[in-house]
């Protein structure tokens, strides 16, 4: 893979397929679609101290931060549908003007993983090794992790 | 905008009139300081939290790692203290960048 960054944003070139799936599987990772997952991406703000409080938040906030957070990663799923292929290597562009919802869905992803999959830091530090989904999901969170910190060294949020 | 308990607006009947009253903070919670806290996570990388720092909270960069690290440290950083109203919009816009932050009164 070649990463070329400019003013106007990133190239990702010479892409390999399973570069490509990882890639193509950010939205559905990011997507709350359980409930250690929603409840970490949309988190209370007393913590359980205040139920009643957290609950009267959950019903003002949660739909708009729901909005806001799908934005960002529609904003996502439309370059990923416009990477080109040429053979077996694979272009993905990101214009700078998209790289704010980049980092925000990224980071959505592994935030969601993590709690889908009960990641500890032993994980993430590598001091616990895994099989099947939960070692896929410290790879994924390693991946976009990747990614988001080479975006995150050009943007200011 | 995040509504505050015990200061949103509420409809009461009185003789047949709608009368529209907002209820008033108790003495307690305007008198009481609440601390803003971030909690550590496994997942967050720690350059994401210094930058939400700086731009939700305004810190300058030294400012905004040295909460980081306590944060990743300590498990938890008080980043702000004040009146409820503002505080409960600091951690509106710090969960709008998916940090784990919590409003608690300050002791």
């Amino acid at each position: 893979m070649e990463i070329q960054a400019s003013e106007k944003g990133w190239v990702f070139a010479d892409m390999e397929p399973l570069i490509v799936e990882l890639l193509r599987g950010l939205p559905a990772c990011a997507d709350p679609d359980d409930e250690a997952s929603r409840a970490r991406i949309f988190s209370a703000p007393t913590a359980g101290d205040d139920p009643e409080a957290d609950s009267e938040w959950r019903e003002e906030n949660e739909p708009e931060l729901h909005e806001l957070f799908q934005t960002h990663v529609d904003v996502v799923a439309a370059d990923l549908a416009a990477i080109r292929q040429k053979g077996d290597a694979f272009t993905l562009t990101i214009p700078a003007a998209n790289s704010r919802a980049w980092i925000h869905t990224l980071n959505q992803a592994r935030l969601a993983l993590g709690a889908r999959h009960g990641i500890t830091e032993d994980d993430t530090a590598g001091r616990r090794r895994h099989r099947g989904a939960k070692a896929f999901a410290v790879m994924q969170i390693d991946f976009y992790g990747m990614l988001l910190s080479m975006l995150l060294s050009q943007t200011e949020l | 905008m995040p509504r505050i308990r015990g200061m949103k607006p509420v409809v009461a009947a009185a003789g047949g009139d709608v009368l529209t009253e907002t209820e008033t903070r108790t003495e307690e919670a305007l008198d009481i300081p609440w601390n803003v806290v971030v909690h550590n996570d496994p997942i967050n990388l720690m350059e994401y939290v210094t930058k939400v720092f700086m731009a939700v909270l305004g810190f300058s960069r030294q400012k905004a790692e040295v909460h980081m690290l306590e944060v990743h440290t300590k498990g938890r950083s008080v980043v702000w203290t004040g009146v409820r109203e503002r505080a409960e919009l600091f951690v509106q816009q710090l969960h709008t960048y998916l940090l784990l932050a919590t409003i608690e009164k300050s002791r």
